[in-house]
């Protein structure tokens, strides 16, 4: 029917994107080479620009673009004044302070060094990545669509789930209603001042909106089984809470690793029997479904591959760069390729649909 | 049946209930008309019939409630979803998915009902608010009207018992707001649903009603069993009860059919003399008249949001001191038309100048000399801590003398404490804040979208004098509304748009006496003779000697 060379759209499972994503996060936590990580965040920015949603969703993504660049140069400043002295080639020194605390000194300034320059930026990209890759999912998935998508066993996650990821894109919303108001009563947009007045209007304003949202899913019976396997409930909930210390556990202690990914395969399992035994009181029907296309499914596979290869490539060499190392930096070529996998659910994947058009039809 | 006994409600923080009901009784299969002050408490009754208050509102209740056999109280609001369905007066602010149908089967979903059981509920509410053409539209693209009737049909999808509307029809067009009336006595009749609505624009919905509850300002509610008895004890009438009540030697008529009838059963119509005929001309040759200050022109306008043109070639002008209303169907481009003309969207071609300047690119001290706005949701106007705060902040960007916003907004909204945080007012409230807020600087140009939802009769007047008085000053006004009563009471020209282009303009008298759907209820009384409100109606009975 659509003209040969109009643009096709397709909606894309809002749980591809966050299985892209989640994939893209691990990526961006096995690596501390700058290099890595800036593909990393090429790939994000690439994924909110290209498939993120037109409109108040896409616009919030420049939110947390504005909020990853702050993250490198504030990492990059605390550096200079306050991190921690790395030996290496001096670019530049400033003044130095020493405090004693309990006896142990505190330095603050001195000698600012290239390699201090570059793990402040390593890290920085690293936090800035993990910011870019949340901002890109919130604009490529949006989270009532992913309320849809959630077994209603999970309700209360997912009504919390819903409420918090659709706050980024309501405070997107509220700043551009603000700076409308504003500007309709001759009061500046720009400027410390305004910045500060039109700070806790947007929060309220989406403060509001949460409240509401919850209120009207509570009024049309949203978790409305939710007597049914009530027993079972507090064990979901421990294991739902071990699931996530786990995999914080896990970057974190490496001499744990071993206890903390059986802990980790314990509540997953906990979850997954606890979602089964509910089955019954799943009485949530669907009116049609989303469902996963082809597309999606080699989207999800890519991301799949891409994280496997790189723990591979991980395993047999080194991906990071040690705190002390020449200024050098590696390129690490099969570990830029096995990342570079993940860009490829970029290329199968669709544009979603502009809002102008009517889901389903190009003519308009 | 729901009974409420010794019921009362208050807020967290306040000593005064906000709602007290002492006794009362709402019987199955009911349709009961909720009337009262903007801000007496409607809305907040409403609420306490399915829990959200006190659920998600805090505060005290004491006394007891009973919902067909549920204590909402105790119970959680979710346990009513089958029975009770709720639609709130801001419809877009309770969509919890992003596009039509699933919307208006998410409640369906929640309830477990089947595919097919799921499909063809979905499918007879969209036939019933004949919606079925927005489907699977976006729920972010939608206009105002658009969004009430999904609302609606988002609630309906499940037939509920008991249907909780608060201004249903408010943001609809006349004959979206009639079928929307259609649909609910359809549901009273077949369905014996009980319907409990609050609703100011009584003239539409007076016919369909079983009886009427009264909300006083001290938030008392009290039940009338007859609704004609109800209706006439309220401060301030729709038209045709005003009328019959002044005509009808104490008969009272609640809809047009019942006043024609008191007249036609005391005069001939078709022997009344139209006091209007000769002055067609004038009018025509009035408009003609480029003598005044023209503040607004529009020149081949065309209009487009979100990539698609909704408005094309639109052509008027406003002169000084003129109102026009802008009128059109839910979605026709309304308030596209109004953003554009206060600067907020560049226009997609043509020209358009306010006092020869482009709204789009004029400056702030500028733009609230010139142009006045206020938006359908006119909250979003507001962020200060209190009335007062934003009264002042008001005179100080205007540089006018301290205390002139506070002033107009006193006048307008008497009796409301400028200490209230913004957020505590009523919807209709809050609109008046708004308004006395763009007007005090006054500006060349006022552009109201929609500025009588959820206002009284009473406000409606106030708003009405002082918009006349603005006029007088020498503003122009441009409205869009639905409200056909307030357009005949003192808009001098109608600009009727539809689809994506100017249908019709000219003089209110002529155009709103032409089209059936748009005619103020006096008209529909005396029609043939084109008479727009009440006072000019007992003129041409000869009641009134007054022609104005």
């Amino acid at each position: 029917m659509s003209p040969r060379g109009q643009i096709k759209y397709e909606e894309t499972h809002p749980l591809i994107w966050w299985m892209w994503g989640i994939c893209l996060s691990v990526e961006t936590l096995l690596t501390n080479n700058p290099i890595l990580l800036l593909l990393v965040g090429v790939i994000a920015v690439n994924g909110g620009a290209s498939r993120g949603e037109i409109g108040v969703f896409g616009r919030s993504f420049q939110m947390y673009l504005k909020l990853a660049l702050w993250v490198v140069v504030v990492r990059v400043i605390f550096q200079i004044i306050f991190g921690l002295r790395i030996p290496g080639e001096d670019i530049f020194s400033i003044p130095s302070v020493t405090f004693h605390i309990f006896s142990s000194p505190i330095s603050i300034g001195g000698a600012v060094t290239s390699q201090g320059i570059i793990s402040a930026l390593a890290l920085g990209i690293q936090l800035a990545d993990l910011v870019l890759i949340f901002g890109a999912i919130n604009s490529m998935s949006n989270p009532y669509r992913l309320l849809r998508s959630l077994p209603v066993t999970f309700f209360e996650v997912a009504m919390v789930l819903t409420v918090a990821l659709s706050f980024a894109p309501e405070i997107a919303i509220e700043l551009e209603g603000v700076k409308e108001a504003r500007k309709l009563r001759g009061l500046p947009t720009k400027g410390v001042r305004a910045a500060k007045e039109m700070a806790l209007p947007i929060l309220e304003g989406s403060l509001e909106r949460s409240l509401k949202l919850s209120s009207s899913m509570e009024a049309r019976g949203y978790g409305i089984h939710r007597e049914t396997g009530s027993k079972l409930r507090p064990i979901f909930y421990i294991a739902l809470v071990m699931l996530v210390f786990s995999s914080f556990a896990y970057f974190v202690f490496a001499q744990l690793r071993i206890v903390v990914s059986l802990a980790a395969v314990l509540s997953f399992v906990l979850i997954i029997a606890n979602f089964a035994s509910n089955k019954s009181a799943n009485r949530r029907s669907r009116y049609r479904p989303e469902r996963i296309s082809k597309r999606g499914y080699v989207a999800m596979a890519a991301s799949f591959v891409s994280v496997i290869s790189l723990v591979i490539v991980r395993h047999f060499g080194s991906v990071s760069i040690p705190m002390v190392v020449p200024s050098a930096l590696p390129l690490a070529p099969a570990a830029f390729a096995s990342i570079s996998i993940s860009a490829l659910a970029l290329f199968v994947t669709l544009p979603s649909p502009p809002l102008s058009l009517e889901i389903g039809d190009t003519d308009d | 049946m729901i009974r409420f006994s010794q019921f009362s409600f208050r807020y967290p923080n306040t000593t005064s209930p906000a709602i007290s009901v002492p006794d009362l009784t709402i019987d199955s299969g009911e349709f009961v008309l909720l009337v009262g002050d903007t801000g007496s408490g409607k809305s907040t009754f409403l609420r306490a019939i399915n829990g959200l208050v006190p659920h998600f509102s805090g505060g005290v209740t004491s006394g007891s409630v009973d919902v067909f056999g549920i204590n909402p109280i105790e119970r959680r609001p979710s346990d009513f979803s089958e029975l009770i369905g709720y639609v709130d007066q801001n419809p877009s602010s309770q969509f919890v998915t992003d596009r039509v149908e699933d919307e208006i089967a998410f409640v369906l979903e929640n309830l477990g009902y089947d595919q097919g059981a799921m499909r063809r509920r979905v499918e007879d509410s969209l036939d019933l608010l004949s919606i079925t053409d927005l489907r699977r539209r976006s729920l972010r693209t939608l206009s105002g009207g658009q969004a009430q009737r999904v609302a609606i049909a988002s609630v309906m999808a499940v037939a509920p018992k008991v249907l909780l509307l608060d201004e249903p029809t408010s943001a609809l067009d006349p004959g979206a707001a009639d079928e929307v009336m259609a649909v609910l006595q359809r549901l009273v009749d077949d369905l014996g649903t009980t319907i409990v609505m609050a609703e100011h624009r009584l003239e539409r919905v007076l016919p369909y009603i079983d009886r009427v509850i009264q909300v006083t300002d001290s938030g008392v509610v009290a039940e009338t069993k007859d609704p004609r008895e109800g209706v006439t004890r309220l401060k301030a009438l729709p038209p045709v009860v005003a009328f019959s009540k002044e005509y009808g030697q104490g008969k009272v008529a609640l809809s047009v059919r019942e006043a024609r009838r008191i007249v036609t059963d005391r005069i001939d119509i078709s022997q009344l003399q139209d006091p209007w005929e000769d002055e067609r001309d004038q009018i025509v040759a009035g408009e003609l008249d480029h003598s005044i200050e023209q503040v607004a022109i529009l020149d081949d306008v065309s209009i487009a949001r979100l990539g698609r043109v909704v408005l094309e070639s639109v052509s008027f002008s406003i002169s000084q001191g003129r109102s026009v209303v802008l009128m059109g169907r839910n979605g026709s481009g309304k308030s596209s038309l109004l953003r554009a003309l206060a600067g907020l969207d560049p226009i997609a071609a043509g020209r358009l100048r306010i006092n020869n300047l482009d709204p789009y690119t004029i400056d702030a001290p500028k733009r609230i000399a010139n142009i006045g706005f206020v938006p359908q949701d006119p909250g979003v106007l507001l962020f200060g801590e209190s009335v007062e705060d934003e009264c002042k902040r008001s005179d100080s960007v205007a540089r006018l003398e301290r205390g002139t916003t506070a002033a107009i907004f006193t006048r307008l909204a008497p009796g409301v404490s400028l200490e209230c945080h913004p957020r505590d007012l009523s919807e209709g409230e809050r609109l008046l804040l708004a308004i006395a807020i763009v007007v005090s600087p006054r500006p060349s140009l006022l552009l109201l979208d929609e500025p009588t939802r959820g206002l009284d009769y009473g406000a409606k007047e106030r708003l009405i004098v002082r918009l006349k008085e603005l006029q007088d000053q020498g503003v122009a006004i441009l409205m869009a509304t639905h409200d056909v009563e307030v357009a005949a009471k003192f808009v001098d020209r109608v600009v009727m748009i539809g689809g994506g282009s100017t249908i019709a303009s000219g003089p209110t008298r002529e155009l709103l006496t032409h089209s059936p759907l748009f005619a103020p209820s006096m008209f529909k009384v005396l029609a043939p003779i084109p008479v727009l409100n009440v006072e000019e109606a007992l003129f041409v009975l000869g009641v009134n000697d007054d022609k104005d």
